[in-house]
């Protein structure tokens, strides 16, 4: 009885999976470029860049994103008014069906608070960022400089 | 006879008097030339006739009193920011970096002015400023100080947030200032402050008005 019971466990653990696999992005979203800029060792705060890109035909919205070598991510935006530049963190990020959003130097970005371990030049970072009950996994890789826009972004 | 003498002794010390009074007005009324102007798209906004620095006391990044006398002799950019900054100080100090390494800029002071004292101690902005480039020149000292600086050259900013929690926000007036080798400011340079924009307007500024 144990047995059969673990194994029915494991076929509704196994149909939930496939059940999932549909509704799953499934190559629908892609991010490009994902990067941290480099800080001195005892910085405290941080900041990610990187590009998501939407092909599917629904408004993918970014509801949180989580680090496990940050003890908080929160998604920031730096915008420019009364001549002064203003940090507001964003809630939730829609991006439209075949969109793109870009979280680059003083725009949208992620904000990188406490790290759990020193970070220096060429480590990369795990992201998990999650767009309502799906997510996606990116490896960022920390830099100190933004690099020159890649070859395909020349074609025109 | 007696009266010739009366009269040329008077008459060279006035010619004397009048070179003198002369030589004064054209030093203090130096003549400022029309300002340069850049299209609207680059963000350069000309300070003309350029505004003197206050004297005020800053400590530089070795725990050091700092006088803007120092800066003299030089072009120099200046930027204000604080160092629990994450995007826009980062990435201005990348920027600054990024034009320091170019041929003929190297010798310009660079300098990164915090608005953030509480928490920027001179061990924190030598650690922070100099990671981006050892050649920079990062000031602190007292907020009043500060204050007198950053409202002389026009920036703003604003403490937001609980300044008990430590984890307050500062919002700042994010362009670059360029400042002649009088130490006078001469330009507002707005962001985005792309390698190739700034070569450019670093280098007509500094061809325009001169060493």
């Amino acid at each position: 009885m144990p047995g059969n019971y673990k194994n029915a466990l494991i076929a509704i653990t196994m149909a939930a999976c496939l059940n999932m696999i549909p509704s799953a992005w499934a190559g629908q979203l892609t991010i490009e470029n994902p990067w941290v800029r480099s800080a001195p060792p005892t910085a405290t705060v941080l900041a990610a860049y990187m590009t998501i890109h939407n092909h599917s035909g629904t408004t993918a919205t970014l509801t949180s994103v989580s680090s496990p070598a940050f003890e908080s991510v929160q998604l920031h935006r730096t915008t420019m008014h009364d001549g002064m530049m203003h940090m507001e963190a964003v809630k939730t990020l829609a991006i439209e069906a075949g969109g793109t959003v870009k979280l680059e130097p003083s725009s949208y970005h992620l904000m990188l608070s406490k790290p759990k371990q020193k970070i220096k030049s060429g480590d990369t970072i795990p992201f998990t960022l999650n767009f309502g009950d799906k997510s996606e996994t990116v490896t960022a890789v920390v830099r100190q400089e933004e690099e020159e826009s890649t070859p395909h972004h020349h074609h025109h | 006879m007696t009266q010739t003498i009366k009269k040329s002794r008077l008459i060279l010390p006035g010619i004397f008097i009048l070179l003198l009074a002369g030589a004064v007005v054209a030093l203090f009324v130096e003549r400022e030339p029309t300002p340069l102007e850049f299209k609207a798209q680059m963000g350069v906004s000309i300070i003309s006739p350029p505004i003197t620095l206050p004297d005020v006391s800053l400590t530089d990044q070795d725990g050091k009193p700092f006088s803007l006398e120092q800066i003299k002799g030089r072009w120099s950019l200046f930027f204000f920011g604080y160092t629990h900054c994450p995007d826009v100080c980062p990435t201005t100090l990348a920027n600054m970096n990024q034009l320091a390494k170019t041929p003929g800029n190297s010798e310009m002071n660079y300098v990164f002015v915090t608005l953030d004292p509480q928490r920027d101690t001179p061990e924190k902005l030598k650690e922070h400023v100099l990671y981006f480039n050892p050649d920079f020149i990062a000031l602190g000292g007292d907020q009043e100080n500060i204050n007198r600086l950053a409202e002389a050259v026009g920036v703003i900013y604003e403490i937001e947030d609980d300044k008990g929690s430590d984890n307050y926000t500062v919002n700042h007036y994010a362009a670059i200032l360029m400042m002649d080798p009088q130490g006078r400011l001469r330009a507002h340079i707005l962001p985005p402050h792309s390698t190739s924009k700034m070569v450019e307007v670093v280098q007509k500024i500094r061809e325009y008005y001169g060493e």
